[in-house]
């Protein structure tokens, strides 16, 4: 007998709706649209001075977190969008600490980009590098790490997803129940390719997504930035820039 | 004599082929798109080029320039400025709708050909198949993950393209291009007894239709 099209949909009216998008509750969220320009400033991070530099750093903002007074609205210093709330004391604390790990001159050459090309960038007090870095080097840098990072089926994009929940196992603010058999993270850098890299990426993505769906965080960074984007660079079609 | 008014129409429609291409350039660099919510800038835009391709297309190719093919690709060009129109009036809402709706169609399209590709006793379907089907899933999948895509059967704006019309101020257009032009799409009587029947002569057959053979065209 034939499988009957649409299985599991059900209909309302003249629409068909897939099994998923039946649950109650269920809210589309998208990890390009909303969730990769929240995290691209660790990406540029990334790119260059690498992953374990990317975990310390958010380490160091975690510690300095804890002697902070909690808004009570959830936070996760992973995401640019939460170093908007800080108070110029907090932001001036976060910069001391790094300019005294010497790694404050790294952080200003990494998100230089966003902090000259994209107004209203959380993170901007950090400066802008103490040597000249051309526009067009600064576009062509946002640009190649929007590219690396834009596949969250790939390394990058994976570590990008997993840093909103390290940030979260380092601030002790998530816990697993004991029977969760969690997978071990460092597989997807060490071991990438591997069977166990592969779960703990889709462990790791799916937190991301549950993470933004819990923080709902507001969308004008967002769409600020992807529309920056169309202003610094024109599209560009295969057999050359339009 | 001849030679030369064949020129004149090959210089002709090789001009109004590069404007109609400047024309839609020169509207497209003047659209800044929306990045964040690109199903604006992506249906306009492709209903834009889909408009200044079949215009081309039709100019370049006279052979259709007749009463059996022109109403197909003008009905069609009729309804590509109608639902742009309409898409206009609130691009962010109506492009996302247009877009999803054409998702949702294609996942029914591959529903279809998965279903068909798994009954076919073996050897029967070949790899193309399998092949067509993990492009097409491929395409699907760029847009908006395949378990997240609603199908809709219904028209993809909820209105009838009269309406539609109406909102967007072409009531004319659809009462003057859409209607007779979809007798032809359709195939419907008001288009084949016209263009595809002709009378036969003999009295004792109380000058019935019959089929017009399409050869008199064949010059």
């Amino acid at each position: 007998m034939k499988k009957k099209p649409l299985n599991g949909y059900a209909r309302k009216g003249k629409r068909f709706i897939p099994p998923m998008k039946q649950i109650t509750g269920m809210r589309e969220q998208s990890y390009i649209d909303d969730l990769l320009p929240e995290l691209i400033w660790l990406g540029l991070i990334h790119d260059r001075m690498g992953y374990r530099f990317g975990a310390d750093l958010l380490e160091t903002i975690i510690e300095l977190s804890k002697n902070w007074l909690k808004s009570g609205a959830p936070i996760n210093y992973a995401m640019q969008i939460a170093y908007g709330g800080l108070s110029e004391e907090q932001k001036a604390e976060i910069v001391n600490e790094w300019r005294k790990r010497e790694w404050l001159d790294d952080i200003q050459h990494a998100l230089a980009p966003l902090v000259l090309l994209y107004d209203g960038f959380a993170m901007a007090f950090v400066g802008p590098p103490p040597s000249v870095i051309t526009r067009e080097g600064l576009i062509l840098r946002i640009k190649e790490c929007v590219k690396k990072h834009i596949d969250k089926y790939e390394t990058p994009g994976v570590v990008l997803c997993g840093s909103l929940l390290l940030t979260r196992l380092m601030a002790g603010t998530i816990t697993f129940a004991r029977d969760i058999e969690l997978p071990d993270l460092n597989a997807v850098v060490e071991r990438p390719g591997s069977e166990e890299a592969k779960r703990a990426a889709s462990f790791m993505r799916a937190s991301a997504m549950t993470e933004m769906a819990m923080l709902d965080p507001p969308k004008y960074w967002p769409r600020y930035f992807w529309n920056r984007g169309a202003e610094l660079s024109p599209c560009e079609l295969a057999e050359g820039v339009q | 004599m001849a030679d030369s008014m064949q020129d004149n129409l090959e210089q002709f429609l090789t001009e109004y082929c590069k404007l109609v291409t400047a024309g839609f350039r020169e509207r497209w660099n003047q659209h800044i798109p929306e990045i964040y919510h690109n199903e604006i800038s992506e249906a306009v835009g492709g209903l834009a080029a889909r408009q200044a391709t079949l215009a081309i297309e039709f100019a370049r190719n006279p052979g259709i320039w007749n009463g059996h093919v022109a109403p197909i690709i003008l009905r069609c060009m009729t309804d590509t400025h109608i639902t742009l129109a309409w898409i206009l009036g609130a691009p962010q809402e109506r492009s996302k709708e247009y877009i999803r709706f054409g998702l949702g169609q294609e996942k029914l399209y591959v529903e279809y050909l998965e279903n068909e590709s798994q009954q076919a006793p073996g050897g029967e379907l070949d790899d193309s198949v399998e092949e067509l089907i993990r492009l097409r899933k491929s395409w699907l999948n760029s847009q908006l993950m395949e378990w997240a895509i609603d199908v809709n059967v219904g028209s993809w704006s909820g209105k009838k393209t009269r309406e539609m019309a109406a909102e967007a101020g072409c009531e004319s257009l659809y009462r003057f291009a859409y209607v007779p032009f979809s007798g032809s799409v359709h195939s419907m009587w008001q288009h084949v007894g016209i263009y595809n029947v002709e009378p036969c002569l003999n009295p004792l057959h109380k000058y019935h239709r019959i089929p017009r053979e399409c050869k008199i065209f064949c010059v």
